[in-house]
């Protein structure tokens, strides 16, 4: 997502009465207009899609509000942030608030224009009927409905469900599972099944692109192609995200564990069996054509945000052509490749990568915004690799 | 777009498992751009600049390198600061220093051209050999040739000569990049495809038109086949005629040796407006396979009716820019611009008329203009629709009712507009046209990527879909040359107009002749 030069001019404003919204918002973008006159880019109101988002604390949808400012450059869209937190009673005096509404705007990379789009935050009692009633109006016609849920998938929700039946298309955060096995094991039914028309992104699976990539690229050369067919182990170490009341199975993040399956099934591992350490280290025991093939996930320390992947190391070949691939976070920006081989090996190299917010993932999962095959697969091994682990 | 299944195996072979699902853009296998000339003038401008944006984006492989080759004496060293100075210069929105700048720099190489050419050719070949070796290219080059058109033929042969045009064990590609003009007549494409295809295989040969690395003219083909609300419409049925406009403000600028013996017709027509129309018009093709798009585009061509002899007077116009007062400034007249022969008949501006003698496009005329100085930098394709049957209206609104137009404008806005009737808020049916815009700027914020990362990246790929087949470059040089064989003959005139105007007066005589007009940009 590129974000440069984007200048955000943030106007806010409590309403009382929720059908007066719209009206309220364009006296927002007249001031915003205003405030932006010495601006050479234009003020373009430009609502590409509806984001909503369910919020359960006043924690998330601060949060919400903060990311989908940071990507309303790219994506520009109207906002509505569901936060279902019990409301407290106003006060004698203090005015009653339905919602909140903010302009989010920023300069476009080319510098031409200023993209606007809107935050709604409405704070509502948790009832099926009030969610449906106040979210359904507000939201623009003809453009893709988007769900974001931060957290676990709620359950036997029915505020959640009647969102979730206006969507297009839901994202999910796997990393934020409280309970990973039970989490992976709702997602298939955001995944879509044949003919269903709403697809999921997973934020987690958006966090790993990067590192396929450059793993993908390590074998991109002819040359080191046959490593692939005989592997030797994998290593994967992720910055450990266990506390004492994690369920053993959950002390694996769900990115590390997305990428060590994505990589087995490319490489037509089969995985038979997982075992756990009291450190907290996975190993997948698979078969690769009938040859053993070990496939650790160990935790390190906490230089990174925990679950964050801090690198993949592969080893294969025959014993007299063994060969190393490696891919390692030094930094939250650095991330540096390397190998150790017998033909043509370059030297490390770091690259840049972009600091991986929650907005970042976001942006790039609604800019996949369909069904991602590669991914329902992954998921489908990563539910079996979950089942298998024996303590 | 993402690696699918059914073009994964495109890509290489056999395919890198894990690419899978990720990005096409990004699956580039190690290689050696060379570029011929790589001390020139494109080079400098627009190659390395959208090389080193493709670097800082991640999109070039790493084991890759870039290997000038050119008559400059310059060191590795030297020819790293003259690019780091060039990308300065033309492109500063990109920093040429600091860490990404100096990885960057520590891929190119420059290896000197003398005036013995089988000798510099052998040292090139060994420094190609030795940069291979060090960076694990697996013998995949690219030959970019930022040279003089004259010199496409002789250098393909010295690249055979020394045995590079074809990797001997048959496992790594190599390509070929040439620069239009693909020859300046029929016969001289004839021969350049012949010289080039007996030391090239045809799809070793990518011919580069920049105009369709744009994002427009890329998304034509997601406009008409993605849309069931416009291809429908695109037929004899609907549409009356269409106005495709290639507009520069700009005069020839330092290109005058060029430009007086090329001529707008073969400098934009037979190329860029041609491309144009055949991905408006073409059929849709069975697949986005790159083939099957350069098949329908050619077919399309092949339907162009060949303008008559005895027709091209009236329904062709050349024109030539004065001199004359551009913005506030006074500007130079074409005949006096440096390097142009002051008795010039050059023509800096074309408008032509054509037909397309197939079921879709019966008696639907097809007008292309280009020129220098015309009023505006504006490229754009209109497809206007026919009248709409006025029964229910009377004489006076109908009258206001202008017809539908849809447009696609190629630059500077890129964008798509439909325009179409409005009854006017009041008591009484008036009716006013509105235009629906679609903007590229306001919809998408991020910038389209320059048309030559697109087009470099596509070669590196191994996609030809936006490079010229040579049935496509002969079949345009077969409409064009007889037009100018009968310019020649006839000594038709080049019609002055002035700088910021339209056109000559004649290009509105020829519409007029047709019951219409030229659409005001």
């Amino acid at each position: 997502m590129k974000n440069d030069g984007l200048i955000a001019v943030p106007t806010t404003e409590i309403v009382s009465d929720l059908r007066k919204i719209d009206d309220r918002l364009t006296e927002l973008y007249k001031r915003v207009a205003g405030a932006a006159a010495d601006l050479t880019a234009p003020i373009v109101r430009a609502l590409l899609l509806n984001l909503i988002v369910y919020a359960r604390s006043a924690e998330e949808a601060e949060e919400a509000a903060v990311n989908i400012s940071e990507i309303s450059g790219t994506h520009p869209c109207r906002a509505i942030i569901v936060d279902v937190t019990p409301i407290q009673q106003p006060s004698a005096g203090q005015s009653s608030e339905a919602g909140i509404i903010t302009t989010v705007c920023g300069i476009t990379s080319r510098g031409d224009r200023t993209l606007c789009g809107e935050i709604i935050t409405l704070r509502l009692t948790p009832r099926a009927d009030q969610v449906i009633g106040s979210v359904t109006p507000l939201l623009i016609g003809d453009v893709p409905v988007v769900l974001w849920v931060p957290g676990d998938i709620p359950q036997a929700d029915p505020d959640f469900e009647v969102l979730f039946l206006m969507a297009d298309h839901v994202l999910l955060d796997s990393r934020r599972f409280a309970d990973l096995p039970a989490g992976l094991n709702l997602i298939p039914r955001f995944c879509p099944h044949e003919g269903a028309e709403c697809t999921s992104a997973d934020l987690s699976w958006a966090s790993i692109q990067t590192w396929r990539e450059l793993i993908a690229q390590h074998f991109d050369p002819l040359s080191m192609r046959h490593y692939l067919a005989k592997l030797q182990r994998v290593d994967v170490t992720f910055t450990d995200s266990r506390d004492a009341q994690s369920r053993p199975e959950a002390w694996v993040p769900s990115a590390p564990l997305f990428l060590a399956c994505w990589f087995m099934l490319c490489t037509g591992l089969q995985p038979r069996e997982v075992e756990r350490s009291d450190r907290g280290q996975f190993i997948i025991h698979a078969e690769q054509e009938g040859r053993p093939v070990e496939i650790r996930l160990s935790p390190t320390g906490k230089e990174l945000p925990k679950g964050r992947i801090g690198a993949f190391v592969v080893r294969g070949g025959d014993p007299s052509d063994t060969a190393t691939f490696i891919v390692k976070s030094v930094s939250m920006t650095e991330i540096v490749v390397t190998e150790e081989c017998p033909g043509v090996c370059l030297p490390p190299q770091v690259l840049d990568v972009v600091p991986e917010s929650d907005a970042v993932l976001a942006a790039r999962a609604l800019d996949a915004d369909r069904r991602d095959v590669v991914y329902e697969d992954v998921l489908k091994m990563a539910v079996q690799v979950l089942k298998r682990i024996r303590s | 777009m993402v690696v699918e299944d059914s073009q994964f195996t495109n890509l290489d072979n056999p395919p890198n498992p894990l690419r899978r699902g990720l990005p096409r853009e990004k699956a580039i296998m190690p290689c050696v751009f060379v570029i011929f000339g790589g001390t020139g003038d494109l080079a400098h401008r627009k190659l390395l600049p959208a090389l080193y944006h493709l670097y800082r984006g991640g999109l070039l492989p790493r084991k890759f390198a870039i290997l000038s080759y050119a008559s400059g004496d310059l060191t590795d060293d030297q020819y790293r600061e003259s690019i780091q100075e060039s990308i300065r210069n033309f492109a500063p929105s990109m920093s040429a220093e600091g860490s990404k700048w100096e990885s960057f720099a520590q891929l190119l190489h420059h290896c000197r051209r003398t005036s013995d050419v089988a000798e510099s050719m052998q040292r090139l070949k060994k420094r190609l050999t030795e940069i291979d070796s060090s960076v694990g290219a697996e013998g995949n080059y690219l030959f970019y040739l930022a040279v003089p058109p004259s010199a496409f033929a002789l250098t393909a042969k010295g690249i055979k000569d020394v045995g590079l045009a074809q990797d001997p064990e048959g496992r790594a590609w190599r390509r070929l990049v040439i620069e239009k003009p693909f020859g300046t007549d029929l016969q001289s494409a004839r021969r350049l495809n012949q010289e080039l295809q007996s030391i090239f295989r045809e799809d070793q040969i990518y011919r580069i038109d920049h105009y369709l690395g744009k994002e427009t003219v890329q998304n034509m083909l997601v406009f008409r086949f993605a849309n069931e609300v416009v291809e429908p419409l695109l037929n004899s049925t609907y549409v009356d005629h269409i106005q495709i406009t290639v507009a520069e403000s700009i005069g020839i600028e330092q290109r005058g040796k060029f430009y007086d013996v090329t001529g707008a017709l073969r400098d934009i027509v037979q190329n860029h407006l041609l491309q144009v129309t055949s991905l408006v018009c073409m059929e849709p093709p069975p697949s986005l396979d790159p083939e099957a798009v350069r098949d329908e585009k050619t077919k399309l061509l092949r339907s162009i009716r060949p303008i008559r002899p005895e027709d091209v007077n009236y329904t062709t116009v050349r024109g030539q820019y004065s001199a004359g007062v551009f913005l506030g400034e006074h500007v130079k007249g074409y005949r006096e611009e440096d390097d142009v022969k002051p008795d010039s008949d050059t023509e800096t501006y074309v408008a032509l008329k054509l037909n397309i003698d197939n079921r879709r496009w019966h008696g639907v005329p097809i007008y292309l203009r280009t020129g220098k100085r015309l009023a505006k930098r504006v490229s754009e394709v209109a497809i206007r629709l026919r009248n709409v049957p006025q029964m229910l209206f009377d004489d006076t609104q109908a009258a206001e009712i202008q017809p539908n137009v849809i447009s696609l404008q190629i630059q500077p806005d890129e964008g798509i507009s439909v325009r179409f009737q409005a009854k006017l808020p009041g008591l009484t049916l008036d009716i006013r046209p509105v235009k629906m815009d679609f903007k590229y700027g306001a919809a998408f914020a991020p910038s389209a990527p320059e048309a030559y990362e697109r087009l470099l990246l596509d070669a590196m790929l191994g996609d030809t879909s936006l490079y010229a087949r040579d049935d496509f470059v002969e079949a345009a040089w077969e409409l064009v040359d007889p037009i100018i064989e009968r310019w020649r003959l006839t000594q038709m005139p080049a019609n002055s107009y002035l700088p910021g105007s339209w056109g000559p007066k004649e290009a509105d005589e020829m519409m007029a002749r047709d019951g219409r007009k030229w659409r005001r940009l």
